[in-house]
C-alpha cells in the first residue's frame, strides 16, 4: 500500500545563495596562524586569545568519538574548511542600513516585516558575524545585554567571563574544542535579577559560503528571578562539498531562573551540524531545551542540563525528522548533583525514506542526593520500508531514594488509520501527512506560536512524494 | 571507567606461549581438527589482545574485576561437569566434553566453531575456545518431552574451568533443562567461564532455567548463544545469586519466521557484588517475537549493568520485540545502571523498552510495618514479590521453593 522507492526530495527549497564580497577572510584551513588571524580582527584581550590557542591544542589531541558515534563523521576535511569570513565588523543597528543583497537573504529567510515589530531583539548572523541586531530599547533600559560573542567578551568581561566556557569545558569533546579555537558570532545574554522578558529573542543563523565552518558561541545569563526564552533559527543554501556547523551553547539560571531555548534546524542536506548545548541549573531554577531538527546531513546534538541546586528542574523536548541521506542523532543529558532535582526527556523521531534518527540519552544520579526524579519518552516511527531507528539510552542511578523511568517504542503508521482516512476522501499522501503531524502534535505545541506554524509547514514539505 | 587489563610487565600464565605449548603438550592425543580449532582461537586471542579502544561493550563496567590475569591455572578436574544421568541413545545423548573428547570426540566436530554471542567478551570467547577441557553435550531427537539437570561446580582459589557446552534440539524436541551453577564450598573463590551454543530446530521447544549461587569471590563468565529455526520457541529463566562478579551475555537469533525468544533473569546482589548482564535480541527473519525481562534487586554496595539491545533487520518485518529492566535499589550505596537499546531497520515492527529504577514502595513498606513485621522481613517479602514474576516461569513447584528460600537468605 504504501511505496517503498526512494523518494525525490525538492532540495531546491533551502536555495538561496548570493554572491558576497567579504572583506575579511581567514583562509582555508585551520592552523595557529588563522586563530590569531581571528583573534586580530576581532581585536580581542589577550586572555581570549590564549583561551582559543589553547583550545587549539586541545583540539588537534582529541580523537573523533567513532567509537560510539557514525564513522560519517571521518568525510569531515578539517584543512578545506573556511573558519572566518566576515563582511565587517559591526552589527548595523537598524534594518535600513542592512545592505540589500543580506536583507534579500533574510527576506527569504522569513523574518517577516509584520512579526519584527513583535519580536524584541533580532540579531541575524550571516556567516560568521552579526549582520544585522536590534533590541527593544526598554529592554536596554532593564538591563538586558543582547550582543555578539566579541562585542560580549570586550564590553562586559566582568559579567560573562565568569561562565564563559565553564558550563561547557574546552575539552569536553572534539567540536567543542574546535569552537573555542575559532568561535565567532553568536549571542551573549544577561538577564538582570528579577527581569522577565515577555517576549522571546530570536537569531537567525545562515551560512553562505561553500566550505565554510560557523562556531558561533552563545552564553545565555539568567540572573536570580529573570526569566528569558531566546530562539534561534539555521538553514544553509545547498552547496556541493559539504559545509560544517560546530556551536557551542551555554546557559546558565541561576536562583528561581527561567531560561527556555528553542531551536529550529533546517540546514541543507550537507551540513554536518555538530553542536554542544548544555546548561547550568541553579536553585529552583528551570531550564527548557525545545529542540526541532529537520535539516543537515548529519546532526549529533544531545542538549544537557547539570541539575546543581536543589529543586533545579530540566527538560528536553525533541522533534527529529530523517529523510533521505539524513542521520539526525540527538538526545538529551541529565546531570542531577543536587537534592530534589527533576528531569524530563520528551524525544519524537520519524524516519523516512533511507532517513536514521538516532535517540542517545544520559541520565546520572549519584547515592548521596534525596529525591531526585526523571521521566524519559522516546518514540520513533518509521514511514518507509528502508527507514531506520536506533535508540541508545544511558542510566545510571545509585541509592534507594531516586525514581527513574524510561520507556521507548517503534512503530509504524498503521495502514488503518490510513484506510480510514482515504475511505473518507484523503489522498494518502495527505493522510500520512496528517498522521504524522498528529504523532508530533503535542510537542510541537510547545514551541511559539510562529514556529509551530512554519513546522508544521515544513514536516508537510518533507512528507511530500514520501507516500502515494 | 574502562581499564585496560593487559599490562606488557605482568603476562600471566594463561596468556604465555609456555602456558600454552605446555597445555597443547598435555592435549596432543586429541584429534587434529580439535588441534587446529584451539590454535586459531589462541591465534585470534593473540592478535586482539593489546586492543586497548573504549568499547561500549563495556560501558560502565569495571573490566580489571573480570580479568583472567587474576588466575594462575586451569582447572583440571573431570568433575566440574555433574549430570543426573548421562544416555546415549537414538533419541538422547548426553554426556560431558571431558568424556566425549576421550571417547567420541566426532560427536562435536561440525559444531566446535558454532559463533558465541560476540556482546564484547571476545577474551573469554577465545580463552574458553584455546582451553576448554569440560562441559555438556545434549542432543535430542524425536518429541519425547525430557527433563535434564547438569551441575557446574566453580574450581578452587587461583583456578579458572572452561565449559564449552552444546544444546543441540532437532526438529520438534522438547526439553526443559535445569543448569546449577555452584561452588564446591564457600572457600572456592576461583573462576568459571562458560560458553554454550544452542541450536533449537524446527518447531522445538526449549525451556532452560539457569540457576547461579557461587561463592562470594568467585568470577562467573556466561556467554551463551541462541539460534531459532522455524517456529522454534525458547524460554531461558536466569536467576543470578552468587559470585563477586559476573558477566552475563545472551543471545538470541530469530533466524526463521514464527520463531520466538524469552529470557526472563533476576539479579539478588549485595556486599560488592557485581552483574555485568549484556543481551541481545536479534531478529533476522519476519513474523518473530521476543520478549525479555530483566530485574535487578541491589542492597550493600552491589552493582548491576543492564545493557539490552533489540536489532531488527530490514528483513524481518512485522516483528515483535519487548524488553524491560527494573532495578530496586535498597541501599544508598547501591547502583543500577541500564542501557537499554534499539535499532530498527524495519518499518512495520512493534518494539517497546522500558527501564526503571526506584526503591522500595515507601507505603507498602509502611503497611507491614505497621502490623509489626520487622524492616529486614518487610524488606524480603516486598523483594521477593518483585522478582516473584521471573520465578513464576519456572514450572517446578521445589526448584522455585528453592530459589526463594536463597533469596531470602541475602536478608538475613
Amino acid at each position: 500500500m504504501i511505496k517503498t522507492n526512494p523518494i525525490e526530495i525538492d532540495r531546491e527549497k533551502g536555495n538561496f545563495h548570493y554572491n558576497t564580497d567579504y572583506e575579511f577572510d581567514a583562509g582555508v584551513g585551520l592552523s595557529e596562524d588563522v586563530v590569531r588571524y581571528i583573534s586580530d580582527v576581532k581585536s580581542e584581550d589577550d586572555w581570549v586569545k590564549e583561551f582559543r590557542l589553547k583550545a587549539l591544542k586541545t583540539f588537534e589531541k582529541k580523537k573523533l568519538p567513532t567509537h560510539w558515534a557514525t564513522k560519517d563523521l571521518e568525510n569531515i576535511d578539517f584543512d578545506i574548511i573556511r573558519y572566518y569570513l566576515s563582511k565587517g565588523q559591526m552589527p548595523s543597528r537598524t534594518w535600513e542600513e542592512v545592505p540589500d543583497d543580506v536583507k534579500k537573504t533574510f527576506e527569504r529567510l522569513g523574518i517577516p516585516e509584520q512579526e519584527r515589530k513583535f519580536l524584541a531583539g533580532v540579531e541575524a548572523q550571516f556567516d560568521s558575524e552579526a549582520a544585522y541586531s536590534r533590541m527593544k530599547d526598554d529592554l536596554t533600559e532593564k538591563g538586558v545585554i543582547f550582543v555578539g560573542s566579541t562585542e560580549g567578551l570586550k564590553e562586559y568581561p566582568e559579567i560573562f567571563k565568569k561562565w564563559f566556557g565553564k558550563v561547557i569545558p574546552t575539552s569536553d569533546n572534539k567540536f567543542s574544542a574546535l569552537n573555542s579555537a575559532v568561535f565567532s558570532g553568536g549571542s551573549f545574554i544577561y538577564v538582570p535579577p528579577g527581569v522577565k522578558l515577555e517576549q522571546p529573542l530570536q537569531a537567525y543563523f545562515r551560512i553562505n559560503a561553500e566550505n565554510f565552518g560557523q562556531f558561533e558561541r552563545t552564553l545565555i545569563i539568567a540572573d536570580e528571578g529573570a526569566e528569558i526564552t531566546y530562539m534561534e533559527g539555521c538553514t544553509a543554501p545547498k552547496f556541493e562539498t559539504s559545509t560544517l556547523h560546530s556551536a557551542v551553547v551555554e546557559l546558565v539560571a541561576l536562583k528561581g531562573a527561567k531560561i527556555q531555548y528553542v531551536t529550529v534546524q533546517n540546514w541543507s542536506n550537507n551540513v554536518f551540524n555538530l553542536v554542544t548545548k548544555r546548561a547550568m541549573a541553579h536553585e529552583e531554577s528551570e531550564v527548557r531545551w525545545i529542540d526541532c531538527n529537520i535539516g543537515s546531513r548529519l546532526t549529533m546534538k544531545y542538549p544537557g542540563v547539570i541539575l546543581r541546586g536543589r529543586k533545579a528542574r530540566g527538560e528536553v523536548l525533541s522533534i527529529a525528522l530523517a529523510n533521505d541521506g539524513q542521520h539526525q542523532d540527538t538526545g538529551a543529558k541529565m546531570v542531577h548533583t543536587a537534592d530534589e532535582t527533576t528531569s524530563n526527556v520528551i524525544a519524537k523521531s520519524v524516519s523516512i525514506g533511507e532517513g536514521r534518527s538516532t535517540y542517545r540519552g544520559l541520565v546520572q544520579m549519584p547515592g548521596h542526593l534525596k529525591h531526585c526524579k526523571n521521566n524519559t519518552e522516546c518514540d520513533a516511527l518509521l514511514i518507509n520500508s528502508d527507514s531506520q531507528t536506533d535508540t541508545y539510552p544511558a542510566i545510571t542511578v545509585q541509592g534507594e531514594d531516586h525514581s527513574v523511568q524510561h520507556e521507548a517504542s517503534v512503530s509504524k503508521v498503521s495502514a488503518e488509520q490510513i484506510f480510514y482516512m482515504q475511505q473518507r476522501g484523503l489522498s494518502e499522501a495527505d493522510a500520512m501527512s496528517m498522521c504524522v503531524n498528529g504523532f508530533v502534535n503535542d510537542l510541537i505545541r510547545e514551541f511559539p506560536m510562529e514556529y509551530s506554524v512554519e513546522l508544521k509547514r515544513l514536516i508537510d514539505l518533507e512528507m511530500e512524494g514520501s507516500v502515494g | 571507567m574502562i581499564t585496560d587489563n593487559v599490562n606488557s610487565n605482568t603476562i600471566p600464565d594463561l596468556f604465555s606461549e609456555e602456558y600454552y605449548e605446555n597445555f597443547s603438550g598435555k592435549h596432543s592425543w586429541e584429534p587434529g581438527w580439535l588441534a587446529d580449532f584451539r590454535s586459531v582461537s589462541w591465534a585470534t586471542l593473540k592478535e586482539n589482545q593489546n586492543l586497548s579502544i573504549k568499547d561500549e561493550h563495556w560501558r560502565f563496567s569495571p573490566k580489571n574485576r573480570f580479568a583472567f590475569t587474576n588466575f594462575e591455572n586451569i582447572s583440571e578436574s573431570s568433575n566440574s561437569v555433574k549430570l543426573d544421568r548421562s544416555s546415549n541413545s537414538a533419541e538422547c545423548i548426553l554426556d560431558t566434553i571431558d568424556n566425549l573428547l576421550l571417547e567420541n570426540p566426532e560427536l562435536i566436530a561440525e559444531f566446535t566453531g558454532n559463533r558465541g554471542p560476540n556482546l564484547g567478551a571476545n577474551e573469554s570467547f577465545h580463552l574458553t575456545n584455546t582451553y576448554f577441557n569440560n562441559g555438556f553435550f545434549l542432543k535430542v531427537s524425536g518429541n519425547q518431552k525430557q527433563t535434564l539437570r547438569i551441575d557446574h561446580t566453580c574450581p578452587a582459589k587461583g583456578h579458572v574451568a572452561f565449559h564449552k557446552n552444546y544444546v543441540l534440539l532437532d526438529d520438534l524436541a522438547e526439553v526443559t533443562l535445569i543448569e546449577n551453577f555452584d561452588s564446591e564450598n564457600s572457600t572456592s573463590k576461583g573462576g568459571l567461564s562458560n560458553l554454550t551454543h544452542f541450536k533449537i530446530g524446527k518447531g522445538a521447544k526449549l525451556t532452560r532455567i539457569l540457576i547461579q549461587n557461587m561463592a562470594i569471590g568467585s568470577t562467573f563468565h556466561n556467554l551463551e548463544n541462541f539460534d531459532l529455526h522455524k517456529d522454534s520457541s525458547v524460554v531461558n529463566v536466569e536467576c543470578f545469586l552468587g559470585s563477586e562478579q559476573s558477566r552475563i551475555e545472551t543471545k538470541g537469533n530469530l533466524l526463521e519466521p514464527g520463531a520466538n525468544f524469552e529470557n526472563f533473569s533476576f539479579v539478588s546482589g549485595r556486599n560488592r557484588q557485581l552483574f555485568d548482564q549484556r543481551t541481545e535480541q536479534h531478529h533476522l527473519a519476519p513474523h518473530c517475537s521476543s520478549n525479555l525481562l530483566s530485574k535487578n534487586l541491589l542492597q550493600g554496595e552491589a552493582k548491576s549493568i543492564f545493557a539490552g539491545m533489540i536489532k531488527v533487520d530490514p528483513e524481518a518485518q512485522q516483528t515483535n520485540a519487548l524488553q524491560t529492566n527494573r532495578n530496586l535499589l535498597l541501599s544508598k550505596e547501591a547502583e543500577a545502571n541500564s542501557l537499554p537499546g534499539l535499532e530498527i531497520l524495519a518499518n512495520d515492527v512493534r518494539c517497546t523498552h522500558g527501564a526503571t529504577t526506584s526503591r522500595l514502595d515507601q507505603e507498602e513498606l509502611f503497611y507491614l510495618l505497621s502490623r509489626g513485621i520487622q524492616k529486614k522481613s518487610a524488606e524480603s517479602l516486598i523483594s521477593l514479590g518483585f522478582i516473584e514474576e521471573i520465578i513464576a516461569k519456572i514450572n517446578d513447584d521445589n526448584l522455585i521453593q528453592n530459589i526463594r528460600d536463597l533469596v531470602c537468605e541475602h536478608f538475613r
